[in-house]
C-alpha cells in the first residue's frame, strides 16, 4: 500500500505522525507503517499515533496503544492492576540505556497517583452505590506518554526525504502537543538541533517543556514546567473509562468539543 | 602519501606544532580570563615538554608556548588543566631515573607558565607517571610507579595512586590500588600473562598495570580503570584511602590485551572500553572498542564493539590499525555526549560514532588525513583526541603530524 506523507503544515489536511518507543530508525518503522489518505479517524498503535488538530486527548484510555492478551485481560483483578500493566508497558516500551527517559517517566506515573489520591473527594461518584466506577478508575483518563517521540516533519525540511524531530516524550492534549526534553547536560547536536527548532518553530500545536537533569532528580514530578490542564487531566471528561471499553461508552463520555 | 578520506568532517586548520609534531596522550582545554582559549598539548616523546597552542581561532591556531624536557631519557605522555592549573605527567624510559612524577603548573599567563609543585615518584622500580586525571582541581589520579613498591614483574609497575594536590607545594599521595597480584608483597598469586613478551623489555606489550583512571565529580566516588590485560576495572573509592574493587570486566583471553580506557556513560549505563593497538600492520588486529551493559555495575556484559574499517584496507598499510583513545567527556570547556563517541583510531583517523542504539553502533563521520612529512610510518597515526564545547575537534599524530582542527558535520 502506498505510504501517504503525514505533513503537519499541510493547509487542507494536516497531520502530525508520531513514531515512539523502542525505534533506531524512524525512517525503517515509516516505511513499514499504512497511511491512508483519506482516513479521517485518528490512529493509535502501540508504537505510533497519527494526528489531526481535532484529535481527541490522547490518554491511557484511549484505545489502540495497549495491546494485551485475552488470558492476561481476564487474570486483571483491579484498576491498579489494569494501570500497572499500562506503567509497564510504556516503561518497557522505552529504550533500556535511556535512564533519565525513564526517571522522567517513573515520576510522572508517581505524581499520576498522588494527583488521584489528592483529589480524591473530587473524583469519587457522588452516590458510591450507583456508580460502576471508584476514584482511582480516573487514573486512565491521564495523558498518555509517547516516550522517544519521533515527529516526522513536512517533507519541505530537507530534500523530500522523510525526517524526524527527537522529543524525549511527548504527550497529546486535546488540540496540545507538548514535547518534553530532558537536558542531561549534552552538547546539542546540529543536525538534531535543527530539526528540533524546526519542529519547535513550525508545528502550530507544539509547545516545549524541557526539564532540567536536577529536577528529576527531586522527589517531585517538575509539575510546574506543563500547563494547568496536565494536572488536571479528568476535568473535560464525565465518565472514567479503561482502554478496552466499548464504543458507544467512550463516544458518550466526552463533554468538550475538543473530544 | 594517500590523500584525505573524510565523511561529515571537515579540516579547519593544521599546525605542525613548530617541527615536533609528535602528540602523546594528553590534550586539555583551557579558557583564560581574557576569554583565550588555549589548548595544552602533550609530546609523545622528547625534547619536548608540552606545547600551548592558543586556538580562540579554530581556522588560525598559533603556538603561545613550547617547553624542553630536562634530558632525552624521559617524556610527558599525558596531561589534564583545571582552571589555571596544568597537571604534567613524567615517565622516564630506564628504572630509578629522575625527575619521575606529576608537576604541577600555574598557567595564568600561558606564555610563561610557572611550576608550583612537583610530587615524585621515582624509585628503584619506577618509571613514574605515564598518564593522569585530574578534573576537579583537588586530586590527580594517576598511573605510576612509586619508590616504595615492587612489582613482581617489572612491567607491572604503573598502578592507581590518587594525589591530593590542593596544596600543590606540598602534594601527597591519599589513596592507591593495584591488581593483585601483582606487587612482591601480595599474598594473591601473579596473574597469568596474558601474551607473554620477554621479561627484560621494559616496553614489552604484556603489563597487569593501570593506563588511564577516569574519577567524574558527578560520581565521585567511582574510578573507571583501564588496566591494560587486566581489563576494566570499577572501583569504590568513596574511600581513597582503600579503594575497592565494584567489578571487573576482561576480553583477554582470547583477545589480546591492553586495556586503555574505560569511559563511562552514566546516564545509560554504558561503559565504553578501549583496547589499544600497540603494534604496527595489523600484528595485534583487531584492537577493539567495547560497548558494555554496565546497569548492573557489578556485572559488566559486553553487547557490542565499535565498527571498525576493513583489516584488508588498514592493516597493512602502516603504522597501527585499532582503537586508541576517547574523547572522554571530562568537564570544562569539553563536548559531552552519551550518545556520539569520537575516538582516534591511529591510521584509521579520528572515527565518531552514533550510540544510540548501543547493539549497532553506527560511524557517522570520519576524518583521515595524508600520513605526514618526517613520520617514521606512511599514515597518520592519530592518537589523541579532544572535542571543545562547540564540537571542534582537536586530534593530534603521534609521530610527526602535530594538531589537526575539525568540525563535524552531524
Amino acid at each position: 500500500m502506498a505510504n501517504d506523507y503525514p505533513n503537519f503544515l499541510s493547509l487542507d489536511f494536516p497531520r502530525t505522525l508520531i513514531i515512539y518507543g523502542q525505534c533506531s530508525n524512524p525512517v525503517t518503522t515509516f516505511k513499514n507503517i499504512s497511511i491512508l489518505p483519506s482516513d479521517n479517524a485518528f490512529e493509535l498503535s502501540s508504537n505510533y499515533a497519527e494526528l489531526y488538530p481535532s484529535s481527541p486527548g490522547l490518554r491511557f484510555s484511549s484505545s489502540g496503544w495497549l495491546e494485551i492478551s485475552t488470558r492476561q485481560m481476564l487474570n486483571v483483578q483491579s484498576t491498579e492492576e489494569l494501570f500497572q500493566i499500562s506503567r509497564e508497558r510504556v516503561i518497557n516500551c522505552t529504550n533500556q540505556f535511556s535512564k533519565l527517559i525513564r526517571l522522567f517517566l517513573e515520576s510522572y506515573f508517581d505524581f499520576l497517583h498522588s494527583q488521584i489520591e489528592k483529589h480524591k473527594n473530587e473524583l469519587e461518584p457522588e452516590s458510591v452505590e450507583d456508580e460502576v466506577f471508584i476514584y482511582k478508575d480516573w487514573i486512565f483518563s491521564a495523558w498518555l506518554p509517547l516516550p522517544q517521540a519521533h515527529i516526522l516533519l513536512p517533507p519541505k525540511f530537507m530534500d523530500n526525504k522523510p525526517n524526524f524531530a527527537e522529543i524525549d516524550v511527548a504527550f497529546w492534549m486535546e488540540g496540545k502537543l507538548i514535547g518534553v526534553v530532558v537536558d542531561g547536560g549534552e552538547t546539542p547536536i546540529k543536525s538534531r538541533k535543527e530539526k528540533l527548532d524546526y519542529l519547535a518553530e513550525k508545528h502550530p500545536q507544539i509547545s516545549i517543556v524541557k526539564v532540567p537533569r536536577d529536577k528529576l532528580e527531586e522527589d517531585t514530578f517538575p509539575i510546574d514546567l506543563f500547563p494547568n490542564s496536565f494536572s488536571y487531566f479528568w476535568r473535560t471528561l464525565t465518565l472514567p473509562h479503561g482502554p478496552f471499553a466499548p464504543k458507544e461508552l467512550i463516544n458518550k463520555r466526552w463533554k468538550s468539543d475538543g473530544e | 602519501m594517500s590523500e584525505t578520506q573524510s565523511h561529515n568532517m571537515t579540516l579547519l586548520s593544521h599546525n605542525d606544532l613548530g617541527g615536533f609534531g609528535g602528540v602523546g596522550e594528553g590534550m586539555a582545554l583551557q579558557v583564560t580570563n581574557k576569554d583565550k582559549r588555549i589548548l595544552w598539548i602533550a609530546h609523545e616523546g622528547p625534547p619536548k615538554n608540552f606545547t600551548g597552542v592558543d586556538v580562540s581561532d579554530p581556522k588560525n591556531t598559533k603556538i603561545v608556548c613550547q617547553t624542553e624536557l630536562p634530558h632525552q631519557n624521559m617524556r610527558s605522555n599525558s596531561l589534564e588543566v583545571t582552571g589555571d592549573i596544568l597537571a604534567v605527567a613524567y615517565q622516564v624510559y630506564e628504572l630509578g631515573l629522575e625527575p619521575a612524577g606529576v608537576e604541577l603548573f600555574d598557567i595564568s599567563e600561558p606564555e610563561n607558565p610557572k611550576s608550583i609543585g612537583f610530587h615524585s615518584t621515582a624509585g628503584p622500580h619506577s618509571r613514574g607517571v605515564h598518564c593522569l586525571w585530574f578534573v576537579d582541581g583537588e586530586y590527580v589520579h594517576m598511573a605510576s610507579g612509586a619508590p616504595d613498591f615492587t612489582p613482581r614483574h617489572p612491567r607491572d609497575d604503573q598502578f592507581y595512586q590518587i594525589i591530593d594536590v590542593r596544596n600543590p607545594s606540598k602534594m601527597e599521595e591519599v589513596g592507591r590500588w593495584w591488581y593483585p597480584g601483582t606487587s612482591e608483597k601480595d599474598d594473591a598469586p601473579p596473574p597469568d600473562r596474558i601474551n607473554p613478551d620477554p621479561i627484560e623489555e621494559l616496553r614489552g606489550g604484556d603489563a597487569f598495570r593501570l593506563h588511564n583512571a577516569n574519577i567524574y565529580p558527578s560520581h565521585p566516588d567511582r574510578a573507571y580503570l583501564g588496566y591494560i590485560d587486566g581489563g576494566a576495572v570499577v572501583l569504590d573509592i568513596s574511600n581513597k584511602s582503600n579503594p575497592q574493587v565494584v567489578s571487573q570486566w576482561s576480553p583477554h583471553n582470547p583477545y589480546l590485551g591492553f586495556t586503555h580506557t574505560v569511559l563511562p556513560l552514566f546516564d545509560r549505563g554504558l561503559l565504553i572500553v578501549t583496547d589499544e593497538c600497540i603494534k604496527d600492520d595489523g600484528e595485534d588486529w583487531p584492537k577493539l572498542t567495547w560497548v558494555i551493559d554496565a546497569r548492573n555495575e557489578k556485572n559488566l556484559v559486553p553487547i557490542s564493539t565499535l565498527p571498525l574499517p576493513s583489516v584488508d584496507e588498514f592493516g597493512n598499510k602502516g603504522g597501527r590499525f585499532g582503537s586508541h583513545n576517547l574523547h572522554e567527556n571530562r568537564p570544562g570547556p569539553s563536548f559531552f555526549s552519551e550518545e556520539i563517541i569520537i575516538g582516534a583510531f591511529f591510521n584509521a583517523g579520528i572515527r565518531v560514532y552514533n550510540l544510540k542504539n548501543p547493539y549497532q553502533p553506527e560511524l557517522v563521520a570520519y576524518f583521515i588525513p595524508p600520513g605526514p612529512i618526517n613520520s617514521r610510518v606512511s599514515t597518520i597515526q592519530m592518537n589523541e583526541v579532544y572535542v571543545d564545547e562547540n564540537a571542534i575537534v582537536y586530534a593530534g599524530d603521534r609521530w610527526a603530524g602535530g594538531l589537526y582542527v575539525m568540525e563535524m558535520n552531524i
